[in-house]
């Protein structure tokens, strides 16, 4: 009886077509937990059964609806959800349910613009839910999925390649052979050294996710270091040469997200780090753009790879001239978190590429957009 | 084996907080490798990288001395080898973990992801060698990473260790896709370049005051080093051709270029050591370059040493060839010397003369028959000490062993002496070392002629030979009065002041006299050499003579073990075919015995005279006369009062008594030339010596061995009373009378 009157009359359950053959990929729910749900792409259609169960002999409703939502939650400020996508199915108008019964439903070609993304201060998420309206408390049932967006650029485009140091102490080139990596693909490139006079204790390639929501003063950020990968140890001399070879599908990185719906972006960018035996860090910034390749190219495309890690030949890159008109400089400082290096290079610092603005965690000591904006005032004397 | 010697220096507390450090690391890879195991035996291959590469990481360490490091690196490579057989157990069985190359390099830690690499990539290697080729490339590329100068040598060492067996070793053509020697020779000579590379900057690292630790540490590791060349030279493939275009110079680039002293020094040494005799011959012209390219720190003659007596050994080993005769080389090296010593003005001395000895040992190893090589050699030596300045070399210096070591090489070799009479420059040389070592090496080529019995045939080359050995012949002071001295021996013998003195020099003398004594009858047993064989006894005298006239130089300490044997020689050799020399040759024995009379040897003297009158007792010799010439009357006289003067001069008196007793016979006996051949019977003489003796004899303090002495006395007696019983009643009386009394003494 007190299920009658206040439990749930019947169970909903979601079954999206052919989730058991699908890819799979976490989604993060708001309880922390995580979840394998299919992953759709762009355009493709979303169908399934919503399987009623009744739990009384009958059950009496205003209508089952169907939706499909896109949201982005902003977690500073639950309020502000906002769907992006939402489109609805009538499933059944106002009725009696006599019997269990499992209700087809579809979305044919849904357009579905974004990744989704489960971030430090950002969600965007995708669910299909179904509603059962009743007089007193409506029933209601939510299933995630994922959405993946897809990208392809041309291999050919040109890697990034650069010329780095702080006036007679450290001098290095270096070059990573694509400026757009795919979430599987190996970042390859390499070091040289032309000038050493620090003592360096070790080098790391760490990928950076820069994470900015919202807009204007309200905008929030945050860095988070995906990945340290220790590419040198020990000091070099003059001349040494030392290779990079960082696989991506080692770590959980998502596309670069530029934008999405005017409301956060996504990005990545590669920083180099030496650590002197003083502990002091010097490091450049480079951002870079991860995608998400088509998986039937993709495929392919990994066996290669696989092929190529083995066979090495992508340890040696191509050597291509830096192409000057993508970079605004062509020689830019490292940021250097030391007070030996505040003083003489302070200035250049100051309006550097790179600026190291926070002391107490130099991970998070660069504005990201200012290696763009920032690069007509650096070029002064740092050019060798 | 590798680690043979602890660093001096390093003092107690660091050592002690090295084994803390070292069991603390130890316990932590014990833990970590018995984890992997269980995992790998439960078949979770991700786990077990996982603590793989924990224990892996124990050797990021920067606080392990090389040898603690070297410790802690032993067992975890002991430990890897277990993933290594399980995961090529697994790929036989056909189960390949997919993207397993890939997956080890999602390792954050350079040093534990390339030791997983290294490992994972050798199994790969081993299953399939399609990439064989690839994987080795992209192996020795990818540990560059590591520029910490001991850990990268570690790494590399096993990136080493790992590939041992599984380096393509064949020709191009065979092998297209699994590579070809080429490619190894490749791949290890990269790594040997970095390894290298690392290995001298580990000199450059850290305080200036720890440089000999340093030093000391880097000795420790030379063969991480060394194992690339070792590995080179196992490769069967690299023939001469490929070794002279390929292997060596790409060696001596990075060798020339790296400017560290040691290890050039090694990394040379290490070259000659490991690649086969054929090679150094055909690609001796590059390499001498090179040596000459080296830092003026690196010991070049060791090296040079070093190669040519590998060269040298390989030239006389049986089965082998020889020295190709197209190839000049000790021309070659005596260039190469040459311009070693002009570029390096410093080089010492010792260096110099043990380069030429060297050169010296090529010469006579590889050029048995040109002694002008080795004349030329020792040339250019003497001509270098004089460049240098060195006038006088000190015993116990290196240089005076150096130059000893050079000497004695001729000797050794040749086994004949008198090859090294016709070198001009090798008695210059000689002459130039101190005394003592001059004498041992002088010594040393008599003991060799000996043992070779080594003839010397003619006065020239007794005389050569004589000079040669001149040390041993006479006192340098002797020289003056050698030169007044003709060929009588009696002048210069008499007069000799060095002599006296020399004997004056004190009770340290004594052992000089048994050097002196060894030397001389070392000398005195090569005159049994001077002989020039049956078919030229002509000859035979002047070489005796020429002898005599040169020995006599040397003083009364030493004709006493000299002379002699020319007496004696010279009398073995008159034989019947001889005999109208054999006058000569008597006197010559005379004058060579009375020499020895004057100079205070009258013992000697003696027994010479008595020996030769029994040799001329036993030739048929018509002039009999001439052995009684000895014995003539102004002659005997002092000889018989000086030889009771010797008897009773004689340290114990027993021997004294007895001795005079016997010189007794002296005066009964004698036969002087004025008596035409009779006996002198000097009875009244004979008296006193008894008398004489028998005095002697009461002093003797033994009363058993007085009354032995008493009765030989009276049997002397005896015997001259039964002699004279016939010549005169009176004087026999007298003897009769003397017995009694003797008696009533005793």
């Amino acid at each position: 009886m007190m299920n009658f009157l206040f439990g749930p009359s019947a169970d909903l359950e979601i079954h999206l077509d052919g989730s058991d053959d699908r890819q799979k990929g976490d989604v993060l729910l708001d309880s922390g937990k995580k979840e394998a749900c299919p992953v759709y792409f762009d355009g493709e259609a979303v169908s399934g059964k919503v399987n009623i169960r009744l739990k009384q002999s009958k059950m009496e409703h205003y209508g089952i609806r169907v939706e499909l939502l896109g949201l982005i939650e902003q977690f500073s400020d639950r309020s502000s959800q906002h769907e992006f996508l939402s489109m609805a199915r009538e499933l059944a108008r106002p009725g009696i349910l006599t019997q269990s019964c499992c209700l087809e439903f579809e979305f044919v070609s849904v357009e579905k613009p974004y990744e989704s993304y489960f971030g430090v201060n950002v969600k965007l998420r995708y669910f299909i839910r179904v509603t059962v309206t009743k007089r007193l408390n409506d029933l209601v049932k939510e299933q995630d999925f994922l959405v993946h967006t897809l990208a392809q650029y041309p291999d050919t485009l040109g890697g990034i390649k650069m010329e780095v140091g702080i006036e007679d102490c450290l001098h290095i080139e270096f070059e990573y052979n694509k400026s757009k990596y795919h979430l599987k693909d190996a970042i390859i490139g390499k070091i040289y050294f032309l000038l050493v006079r620090i003592k360096v204790r070790h080098m790391e390639v760490q990928i950076l996710r820069r994470e900015l929501v919202g807009v204007g003063p309200n905008s929030m950020s945050d860095c988070e270091t995906v990945a340290k990968f220790e590419i040198m140890d020990g000091a070099p001399v003059k001349g040494e040469t030392i290779p990079i070879r960082l696989f991506l599908s080692g770590y959980e990185l998502t596309p670069t997200m530029r934008d999405v719906n005017k409301r956060f972006s996504v990005r990545y960018f590669l920083n180099l780090v030496l650590i002197d035996e003083e502990d002091r860090r010097y490091f450049k910034q480079q951002e870079v753009t991860l995608f998400r390749r088509r998986p039937n190219r993709h495929r392919r495309i990994a066996q290669e790879q696989q092929h190529q890690s083995q066979s090495a030949d992508t340890a040696q890159p191509v050597h291509q001239q830096p192409d000057r008109s993508y970079f605004h400089h062509r020689s830019a400082h490292f940021g250097a978190k030391s007070p030996a290096a505040a003083s003489g290079r302070s200035a250049a610092n100051a309006d550097g590429a790179n600026t190291a603005n926070n002391n107490n965690d130099n991970e998070a000591a660069v504005s990201p957009g200012n290696s763009d904006d920032s690069s007509s005032q650096s070029g002064e004397s740092n050019d060798q | 084996l590798f680690w043979q010697t602890r660093s001096q220096d390093m003092s107690g507390p660091v050592t002690e907080d090295q084994e803390k450090l070292l069991d603390e690391a130890l316990s932590v890879v014990k833990l970590q490798a018995f984890q992997m195991k269980r995992c790998l035996d439960k078949a979770k291959l991700m786990d077990a990288l996982k603590h793989a590469s924990n224990m892996l990481g124990e050797l990021r360490t920067s606080l392990l001395s090389p040898k603690s490091y070297y410790e802690l690196y032993m067992l975890i490579t002991d430990e890897m080898r277990h993933l290594e057989l399980y995961l090529l157990d697994e790929f036989q069985k056909g189960r390949r973990v997919q993207d397993l190359y890939e997956l080890v390099q999602y390792a954050g830690n350079i040093i534990p992801r390339l030791y997983l690499l290294i490992t994972v990539g050798v199994v790969y290697i081993k299953c399939s060698e399609i990439s064989r080729k690839d994987i080795l490339k992209d192996l020795v590329e990818m540990c560059r990473g590591v520029q910490h100068p001991l850990r990268g040598l570690f790494l590399r060492n096993y990136l080493l260790q790992c590939t041992k067996n599984v380096l393509p070793d064949c020709v191009e053509e065979e092998q297209e896709d699994s590579g070809s020697v080429s490619d190894s020779i490749d791949f290890v000579l990269l790594n040997f370049s970095e390894m290298n590379k690392l290995w001298v900057r580990m000199q450059h690292q850290g305080h200036t005051r720890e440089r000999d630790r340093r030093e000391q540490e880097r000795r420790e590791l030379k063969l991480l080093v060394g194992t690339n060349l070792v590995r080179l030279s196992q490769l069967d493939t690299i023939d001469v051709q490929r070794y002279r275009s390929v292997v060596l110079p790409a060696v001596l680039e990075q060798v020339v270029n790296c400017r560290d002293a040691l290890s050039q020094d090694y990394v040379m040494e290490c070259i000659i050591q490991v690649f086969p005799d054929e090679y150094h011959l055909a690609t001796l012209q590059d390499f001498l370059q090179a040596c000459a390219e080296l830092n003026p720190a690196v010991p070049v003659k060791n090296i040079l040493i070093s190669l040519i007596n590998r060269l040298s050994a390989f030239a006389t080993r049986d089965g082998s060839n020889g020295i190709p005769s197209d190839i000049p080389l000790f021309d070659f090296f005596s260039e190469q010397i040459a311009k070693i010593i002009e570029n390096k003005p410093d080089l010492s001395p010792e260096d110099l003369v043990s380069l030429q000895a060297a050169l010296t040992g090529l010469a006579l190893g590889v050029y048995k028959d040109r002694e002008d090589y080795v004349d030329k050699v020792l040339e250019t030596t003497n001509s270098g000490l004089d460049k240098l300045g060195v006038e006088h070399i000190n015993d116990h210096s290196n240089l005076s062993r150096e130059l000893m070591k050079l000497l004695k090489l001729p000797i050794d070799l040749w086994n004949d002496a008198l090859v090294l009479l016709r070198l001009r420059h090798y008695s210059p040389l000689l002459q130039r070392l101190d005394s003592p070592t001059k004498k041992s090496v002088s010594a040393y080529l008599l003991q060799n002629m000996l043992n070779n019995g080594t003839l010397v045939p003619s006065s020239e080359q007794v005389e050569q030979l004589l000079d040669l050995v001149r040390c041993l012949v006479a006192d340098p002071g002797a020289d003056a009065a050698a030169a007044a001295a003709d060929a009588t021996a009696t002048n210069s013998l008499g007069g000799d002041p060095g002599d006296g003195s020399a004997n004056g020099a004190g009770p340290g003398s004594e052992a000089d006299n048994e050097d002196l004594a060894e030397e001389q009858s070392l000398l005195g047993r090569v005159v049994h050499l001077f002989s020039t064989g049956p078919d030229l006894l002509d000859e035979q005298f002047g070489v005796l003579k020429t002898a005599r006239r040169i020995l006599a130089t040397g003083g009364g300490r030493r004709v006493k073990y000299t002379l002699p044997p020319v007496v004696f020689h010279s009398r073995q050799d008159s034989d019947d075919k001889w005999r109208k020399k054999c006058r000569k040759i008597f006197e010559f024995c005379h004058s060579t015995v009375c020499g020895l009379a004057k100079c205070e040897l009258p013992n000697l003297a003696l027994r010479l005279f008595v020996d030769g009158a029994l040799v001329v007792d036993k030739i048929p010799f018509d002039q009999h006369d001439t052995r009684m010439t000895c014995f003539a009357a102004e002659n005997h006289e002092p000889l018989r009062s000086q030889t009771v003067h010797a008897a009773s001069k004689l340290l114990r008196k027993p021997d004294q008594s007895r001795a005079v007793a016997a010189c007794a016979h002296l005066f009964w006996s004698g036969r002087p030339r004025e008596l035409q051949g009779a006996e002198m019977r000097d009875l009244k003489k004979v008296g006193e010596c008894l008398k004489r003796a028998g005095r002697l004899a009461s002093q003797c303090m033994d009363a058993g061995l007085q009354a032995q002495l008493y009765t030989e006395l009276v049997n002397y007696y005896l015997y001259f009373v039964l002699q004279s019983a016939g010549q005169s009643g009176s004087s026999g009386a007298a003897c009769v009378r003397s017995v009694w009394s003797v008696s009533g003494v005793v």
